[in-house]
């Protein structure tokens, strides 16, 4: 069931100068893609600029563009993003990774397990690039002191935090848009993708432990350091951190058990959102107030989200003007309508595609696409693996590079400033191959799980 | 403005800025090439974040809270021993905000209270170093043009 878009069908685009809309609306998507994939300028102006320019040229008018808009997408990432921004301030991200850092006793082999165990498991619960945001720091930290090289950990912790962010609604950013487009709900990513997200887990880190870890060496004299820390005291307000879990696990609830009442996720994150700040700010003249609601909305990363709001935009444009549905044609042809075949195409394009472009984009595009196809596949309810394929091919893809994902963009530019540069080229001889060898074992669970 | 002001040069090495701050009492001193251009500033907010761990330093959302490392003696020791032989030119604060000699009251107090306790004071054309604005001099400003005890006339 497609929750947010409008039907394609209901608008008629009208381009100026009697143009065909297939052809400008294409235009404009190439163009838009072509300079997202160089970099060369920022990708809300892009989007923002493609979305005004699909007005402007006719293709769509402003309500059918505000139709294209996910909403529910926006106001999930909104949320979280509000939600985190007040729970960091509490210390709570550092006093686990401190805690989880003495009980293995600084050996540098265990940290390359668990740090990468608490980047997987915020990831899975909260936003990548929020999660990377929040760890990196302390890894860094935590190497400087146990005189380690960061990059095993930066490099892991990057792995760690597509593989468990794959494994619900919110954890990466194409599922949070496909859950949003087909109404699925927090436990159906968990009980479809969960069990990949733990296998692939376990491998990538044994994988990690081959290469780097049984070689990592530190001193007795820095653990003995480390056994010093006192992790009590990174928690720099208590009452804040009791507020903070308590909306957390609210909006969790709000996730697994809202989506049988009709509410979206969009809803519980933003309601959770304005909960924590009402908590927050209880007690404070309407001065301060003001000042400090200010200040926890300004961390929302709004780049991002009127990057997706132009992207919506965009994509609608393409898929009023009847490009999806050649494509799908097209791609059905390909694979003759066989579901099987379908399914790999989708993942592993997927995987490839969004290791060298953001995922994002790609996945805005392919769910209308995928959408499109259910006549051949018996209807929605048919499509079902297909989503499944594309989460897993786009949330794996993204270690397929430094650009792949937003996180390892934060990771690498944390890493940067720190001095611990991680190269392009290096992460790309390590992370593809690897990509690759994820995708492969989670082609086999597709097949197995949903394909036959 | 205080015209006779102690200078860094670029190549001078942090341990010769901080055995001139100690001497003087000062906090930051402007670093000039050989012709007195201005080049930054160099001073001890920028040495002490040095001495901080990198997971602080890299940006406003690194480490906020370092209350949980104890023992850190040593590490500051070794930062410090690191960075006392590297050139001024490699830490020097070159974004620090400038005024010029002819900067209106209103502006130099604004930069004042915005961007610092020491305000270089630059040649707008050809960015000679001028000398220092400190809060201290705003304060003599002030008491040479106002008389503290008695209260101001009313504009109206």
């Amino acid at each position: 069931m497609n929750v947010s878009h409008g039907n394609a069908s209901d608008f008629t685009p009208n381009v100026i100068f009697g143009g065909d809309p297939l052809i400008v609306a294409t235009a404009i998507l190439c163009f838009a893609y072509i300079f997202i994939i160089t970099e060369k300028i920022n990708r809300a102006i892009i989007a923002l600029l493609g979305a005004g320019l699909m007005v402007l040229t006719g293709v769509l008018n402003q309500e059918a563009a505000i139709r294209g808009v996910d909403f529910n997408t926006l106001a999930l990432l909104a949320g979280m993003m509000g939600i985190v921004a007040i729970t960091k301030r509490s210390g709570i991200f550092q006093y686990v990774a401190v805690l989880s850092a003495k009980l293995v006793k600084g050996n540098p082999r265990a940290l390359l397990v668990v740090l990468p165990l608490i980047t997987a498991v915020f990831s899975a619960l909260l936003d990548n690039v929020t999660t990377v945001m929040l760890i990196v720091p302390i890894t860094l930290l935590l190497c400087e002191q146990l005189k380690l090289r960061a990059y095993p950990y930066l490099v892991a912790q990057i792995f760690a935090s597509n593989i468990g962010g794959m494994a619900t609604l919110i954890g990466d950013p194409p599922n949070i848009l496909i859950g949003s487009a087909v109404n699925l709900s927090f436990m159906d990513f968990v009980y479809n993708i969960g069990p990949a997200s733990v296998i692939l887990f376990i491998l990538t880190t044994i994988f990690f432990d081959v290469v780097w870890g049984r070689k990592l060496e530190t001193t007795d004299k820095a653990r003995s350091h480390l056994q010093n820390y006192n992790e009590k005291e990174a928690i720099k307000d208590v009452p804040l951190l009791i507020k903070s879990l308590f909306t957390l696990g609210l909006v969790l609830f709000g996730f697994t058990v809202g989506h049988h009442y009709g509410v979206q996720p969009g809803t519980s994150a933003l309601f959770g959102a304005a909960f924590l700040l009402l908590l927050d700010n209880i007690g404070y003249s309407a001065e301060d107030q003001a000042h400090r609601v200010q200040d926890a909305l300004s961390e929302i990363e709004w780049e991002t989200i009127f990057f997706f709001l132009g992207l919506f935009i965009l994509v609608y444009g393409v898929e009023v003007a009847g490009l999806l549905d050649i494509l799908a044609t097209e791609l059905l042809a390909f694979t003759e309508g066989d579901l099987q075949m379908t399914g790999m195409v989708i993942i592993w394009v997927s995987a490839v595609a969004s290791a060298i472009v953001d995922n994002i984009p790609f996945v805005a595009t392919m769910i209308p696409l995928i959408e499109s196809m259910a006549p051949t596949f018996g209807g929605e309810a048919g499509l079902m693996p297909l989503w499944w394929c594309l989460s897993l091919g786009a949330c794996l893809g993204g270690n397929g590079s430094l650009i792949g994902a937003s996180a390892n963009v934060m990771v690498a530019s944390y890493a940067e400033r720190a001095g611990q540069r991680i190269s392009f080229i290096k992460f790309l001889k390590l992370g593809f191959p690897l990509m690759l060898a994820t995708v492969a074992i989670a082609s086999v669970y597709a097949w197995f799980m949903f394909l036959t | 403005m205080i015209r006779q002001v102690f200078t860094a040069s670029p190549d001078d090495t942090i341990g010769d800025v901080l055995n001139h701050l100690s001497r003087h009492r000062v906090s930051s001193m402007p670093v000039v090439d050989d012709n007195n251009i201005y080049q930054g500033m160099i001073g001890l907010t920028v040495i002490l974040n040095h001495l901080l761990p990198v997971a602080v330093r890299i940006d406003e959302s690194g480490l906020d809270n370092l209350e949980f490392v104890h023992n850190t003696s040593d590490a500051v020791r070794s930062a410090l021993n690191k960075m006392v032989n590297e050139p001024v030119s490699d830490h020097m604060d070159g974004k620090q905000r400038t005024v010029h000699p002819n900067t209106p009251t209103w502006e130099a107090i604004r930069v004042l209270v915005k961007h610092g306790r020491t305000i270089p004071v630059v040649d707008k054309e050809t960015h000679e170093l001028k000398g220092i604005l400190s809060r201290q001099c705003i304060l003599s400003h002030l008491k040479d043009n106002f008389d503290f005890h008695e209260p101001a006339e009313n504009d109206e």
